[in-house]
């Protein structure tokens, strides 16, 4: 159940940067609407499921845990659509 | 002085245009000095500590609490039995533990000299020590204070008494050897070697313009770059077996763990330290500032952030959290699980996947930014 939630709220993560990215870079999509969709979901899904069990598994706190799982499946997938974008260039 | 100020001119363009040199140049200071004031501070503060207070009562739960009061020590848990402290001493979650024994109260109001056991994570001992020397100083604050009144009336002090009876044992490296935990550590720092011969390699070929010639032929850029990373895959398995075999033969070293889970997860180690090695080949022009950048992202951290030479409980949680995010630090902590405490994979699979992670992550920039870079 626990991980079922979680996937669901990074899937949600996804969408909305997937969103934000063609905000940001208006007439720049270089893998497409999908691809930049489908890049920052699957994005958000890793990064949050390796915060959520991997820092609490190494000995780190609950609340770096927390952090990890707050900032960097949003950040760690607005990178990766743009270091695409920047090598697609 | 106008000949100066064209070479000065001409100099801060190559600078500006030549991104690795810029990188160099602005920003290796900065990254020295975090590396720097971070572990070489070892100022140790937090160290994590778990207590199986066998005889739960008021005076247990106030000398704990006397115990865990500072900045110094943390109550990572108080457990109920011995092999859940086993079990986090084994994860290297917490680096010291402290057994109560049933009769604490009693004896300590006797004035019988209470037996203590405290246990130590004996592959980090500067921590282990660290966490005596407190538990030691807090208890003998704790009998001043609880029996103060006691001992005065009869002319006592608790120095002279010793009513606490600490009694110290090191788990995983029994005698302490420094050498017995160094020796795994220094395992993971050199089998990285071969990231920064690739590095190298790379930014040969492009300085001499080989690459490019590479390039022009039907060989696909993932080909290159796999055809490129195996020759070294291959030197560095073959040292992955020399190694602990140069530890048992010439350092009586005994590998306590499974040598095939160390091979298993050497090669994954391997895998992400090329694919690093590989991403500063590609994004440095020279061989020079291959060289600079690989002994700053590969050799400095893992002199410093890995807890071989410095305790990481000296370094904040955030620190010791980004230090994961290098290879050499999961790394160094799979080689002395599986060496010291002999350790499985049912432990050792977050370090793991972090290497996984990494390996794919530098792959696949690596992959992204190869033809542009060359471009």
């Amino acid at each position: 159940m626990e991980i079922l939630l979680l996937v669901l709220a990074m899937l949600i993560v996804g969408v909305i940067i997937g969103f934000v990215a063609g905000l940001i870079w208006k007439d720049n999509r270089p893998i497409g609407v999908s691809g930049d969709y489908g890049v920052a979901i699957v994005s958000a899904v890793a990064i949050g499921l390796i915060d959520y069990y991997v820092i609490p598994a190494m000995g780190f706190s609950d609340t770096l845990k927390w952090l990890g799982v707050a900032i960097e499946p949003a950040v760690g997938a607005l990178l990766i659509l743009w270091l695409i974008r920047y090598a697609k260039r | 002085m106008k000949h100066i100020l064209a070479v000065t001119r001409k100099e801060f363009l190559h600078i500006l245009r030549d991104r690795s040199t810029l990188f160099l140049v602005l920003f290796t200071p900065t990254l020295l000095l975090l590396f720097f004031a971070y572990s070489l501070t070892v100022d140790i503060q937090h160290v994590e500590i778990a207590v199986l207070d066998y005889d739960r009562s008021a005076a247990s739960r106030a000398f704990v609490q006397q115990i865990t009061a500072g900045d110094d020590l943390d109550l990572y848990a108080q457990v109920t039995s011995f092999e859940e402290l086993d079990r986090l001493l084994l994860e290297g979650k917490i680096k010291a533990a402290l057994i109560i024994a049933p009769d604490f109260s009693e004896s300590l109001m006797t004035l019988r000299g209470t037996p203590l056991q405290v246990l130590i994570d004996g592959t980090e001992p500067e921590s282990g020590s660290f966490a005596v020397d407190h538990i030691a100083r807090r208890a003998e604050a704790f009998v001043t204070e609880t029996l103060g009144a006691q001992l005065e009336a009869r002319g006592l002090s608790a120095a002279s008494l010793e009513p606490l009876d600490i009694r110290v044992r090191a788990w995983f490296n029994p005698s302490l050897k420094p050498r017995n935990d160094l020796v795994p550590g220094l395992i993971s720092m050199v089998l990285g070697m071969p990231a920064l011969s690739v590095a190298l390699a790379i930014a040969h070929e492009r300085e001499h313009g080989t690459l490019e010639q590479l390039m022009a032929t039907p060989i696909g850029r993932a080909e290159l770059l796999i055809g490129k990373i195996i020759p070294y895959l291959l030197v560095g398995l073959f040292n992955v077996v020399l190694m602990p075999a140069l530890a048992i033969a010439l350092f009586h070293i005994s590998l306590n763990g499974s040598f095939l889970l160390f091979f298993a997860l050497s090669a994954v180690f391997l895998f992400a330290i090329l694919s690093m090695g590989v991403l500063i080949g590609v994004f440095m022009r020279t061989q020079a500032a291959a060289l600079a950048l690989s002994f700053l992202l590969i050799f400095y951290p893992g002199f410093f952030l890995t807890g071989i030479f410095f305790p990481l409980a000296s370094m904040p949680e955030v620190v010791r959290l980004e230090a994961m995010f290098l290879p050499g630090t999961p790394y160094a902590t799979i080689t002395r699980g599986i060496f010291l405490p002999a350790v499985g994979i049912d432990v050792l699979w977050p370090y793991v996947v972090m290497l996984l992670f990494q390996a794919v992550v530098f792959t696949a920039v690596a992959a992204l930014f190869f033809r542009k870079k060359l471009a």
